[in-house]
């Protein structure tokens, strides 16, 4: 049950947690269009992609994420890898046939599709883990916050959402923890959380839904009240605990992810093909 | 039968902090019938952590906890049926007012009944008798759970234990955020139910005064560890009680004052405030 709370905040003191949170999301965004980018052929794809995987192993080895979390947060993608191939080899497809079942068949392209979009989403999580375990909530709204300055000379509500964002993610654990409470309690009552008839599954969400939503209500509202009684104004001026800072590695990082774009981008535009130049040296 | 501990010991497993172990070698028995028992302990000694071990609600990490016959070790065994240990140990959480539910009281307490396969006309009738059994009258079952006041929810919600109908009835900490005469009321509640079906009950709680008047037995933890198995009378006449971050009774502690204080001839270890008047009356008057 505990495993929900995945890509929590570990409080290690590593390189990459110590890089400043403008830093870390913008690095995420631009790996993350770097995972989207397709090379010349299929074999191509794939040596990226296991570079990029290296890449991101190096950072869950330095900010000591355990590969195991991983894995556990994966195991719900199988059901997703199913419905995907389904789906792919039900669209109408070309190309060569990998195998058939019947007179059905199933093309080289509709494995490689879903490949690859399974695998894309195994290193966006990977990175998002990267990114979570490694940074406070906190310090990530106030870089979302950051990069939403411009938007305040258009009156967007830039402080308010940060910290609409940062009480929610506050709040997740606690959430979480109240979730398990309530389980337990229902549990003492008799409902069986783990197996039973769907009617009887339906009824054990119930209850534990019901109470769940009450008890967030009464928490909001008693947030929103001890707010209001240390005088809190949205619209207030004010400092902040952990002031943000850019230091020298921030810049190195910045430059080494942008470099990296930079790099596939160039590969893919230029349709090299590692294959091919290694077939032309020997 | 009963619950009978075996050398058990909890660890959580966490992620963000390091693993804790909440408690450590535990062996004791509980018995069906006939027992008060009051588990007492500094805050995070392991208290609820002990008792939801005694519905298989946690595994214990090691040593084994026998409930009704059934046999629990760490792992979860499918062949086994752990609501029936659920039925027969009924837990009642603190703060158990999260844990309603339904649009009606009865609703409510007829959850656990239903869930446990009773037929919904048994399960009006035990929603009838246990709310009585709370001391709550039945125009509260057609009450909407969520409009009663704290102490009401809280009486309801053992009501839905109660109508479960288990032999042994755990309660963590049931007092708590409630005012002194609603702790004492409580308190009187679970002593009748006790009396009246001789079932065992074990309570959570911080309170010398009810410890000392009600207990039969107390379990003491501290740092995960059971350091007293024992009546109340013996134990607080222990010097050990401060390390167990205990305090003593109010009676006793008056009494002890007054003893100390104008050197009288009495016996400090008196359960109830109408005893120790008593005492101090027996001694001025002479
Ligand atoms: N789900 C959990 N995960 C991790 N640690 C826990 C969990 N529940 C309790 N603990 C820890 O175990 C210790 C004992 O907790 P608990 O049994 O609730 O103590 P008590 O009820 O005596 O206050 C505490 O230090 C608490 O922080
Ligand atoms: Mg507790």
């Amino acid at each position: 049950m505990a495993n929900i709370a995945l890509g929590r905040y570990v409080p290690y003191n590593s390189f990459i947690h110590r890089l400043d949170p403008r830093l870390k999301l913008f690095g995420l965004i631009v790996l993350m269009v770097g995972i989207f980018i397709k090379f010349v052929n299929v074999p191509m794809n794939f040596i990226v992609y296991g570079l990029i995987f290296i890449l991101i192993a190096m950072m869950m080895m330095v900010s000591r994420i355990k590969f195991k979390t991983l894995f556990k947060q994966l195991k719900a993608l199988w059901i997703m890898i199913t419905f995907l191939l389904i789906i792919n080899t039900i669209v109408p497809n070309s190309g060569a046939i990998a195998f058939s079942i019947g007179s059905w068949n199933i093309y080289w392209n509709a494995i490689f599709q879903t490949l690859y979009i399974v695998i894309r989403l195994v290193l966006m999580i990977a990175l998002t883990m990267v990114l979570t375990s490694t940074t406070r909530p906190l310090d990530l709204t106030y870089a979302i916050e950051w990069y939403l300055l411009p938007f305040k000379v258009i009156r967007f509500p830039t402080h308010e959402i940060a910290m609409t964002i940062s009480i929610a993610l506050r709040f997740i654990p606690t959430l979480l923890d109240e979730t398990y409470r309530i389980m337990k309690a229902q549990a003492s009552r008799g409902v069986d959380f783990v197996s039973g008839k769907l009617s009887e599954k339906v009824r054990a969400i119930v209850s534990l839904i019901v109470p769940l939503f009450i008890s967030a209500f009464q928490r909001s509202e008693e947030l929103a009240n001890a707010m209001e009684a240390r005088g809190y104004n949205p619209s207030g001026k004010r400092t902040r605990y952990r002031v943000m800072k850019w230091r020298v590695p921030d810049s190195i990082a910045l430059i080494f992810v942008v470099g990296l774009l930079s790099g596939i981008i160039v590969l893919a535009a230029l349709k090299v093909d590692f294959v091919a130049i290694i077939g032309n040296l020997f | 039968m009963g619950i009978h501990f075996r050398q058990v010991s909890h660890q959580y497993f966490s992620q963000q902090n390091s693993d804790y172990q909440a408690i450590y070698d535990i062996t004791l028995s509980i018995e069906d019938q006939h027992e008060f028992i009051c588990l007492i302990g500094h805050t995070g000694s392991g208290k609820s952590t002990l008792a939801q071990h005694m519905n298989a609600l946690v595994f214990p990490t090691k040593g084994t906890v026998e409930i009704a016959g059934v046999l629990v070790s760490q792992k979860r065994d499918k062949k086994t049926d752990y609501n029936r240990l659920r039925k027969h140990v009924g837990l009642v959480f603190q703060f158990p007012e999260y844990q309603l539910f339904e649009e009606t009281v009865e609703k409510d307490i007829m959850f656990g009944p239903l869930n446990f396969k009773v037929s919904p006309e048994v399960a009006k009738e035990k929603a009838l008798e246990s709310i009585r059994l709370v001391g709550l009258n039945e125009s509260y079952l057609n009450r909407n759970p969520f409009n009663l006041s704290g102490g009401e929810k809280k009486r309801v919600s053992i009501a839905g234990i109660l109508a479960m109908d288990p032999e042994i009835l755990v309660l963590d900490e049931p007092t708590s955020g409630l005012d002194p005469q609603g702790k004492r009321q409580l308190m009187r509640l679970f002593k009748d139910i006790q009396e009246k079906t001789n079932k065992t009950v074990v309570i959570i709680t911080h309170d010398m005064d009810l410890v000392y008047e009600y207990a039969t037995r107390t379990l003491v933890l501290s740092d995960g560890n059971l350091v007293f198995d024992g009546t109340p009378d013996d134990l607080f006449r222990r010097e050990e009680l401060a390390t167990w971050s205990l305090s003593l009774p109010q009676t006793i502690r008056v009494l002890k004052g007054l003893k100390e204080q104008f050197h009288l001839e009495l016996n400090p270890y008196q359960k109830t405030v109408e005893e120790a008047v008593r005492e101090i009356e027996k001694v001025t008057s002479r």
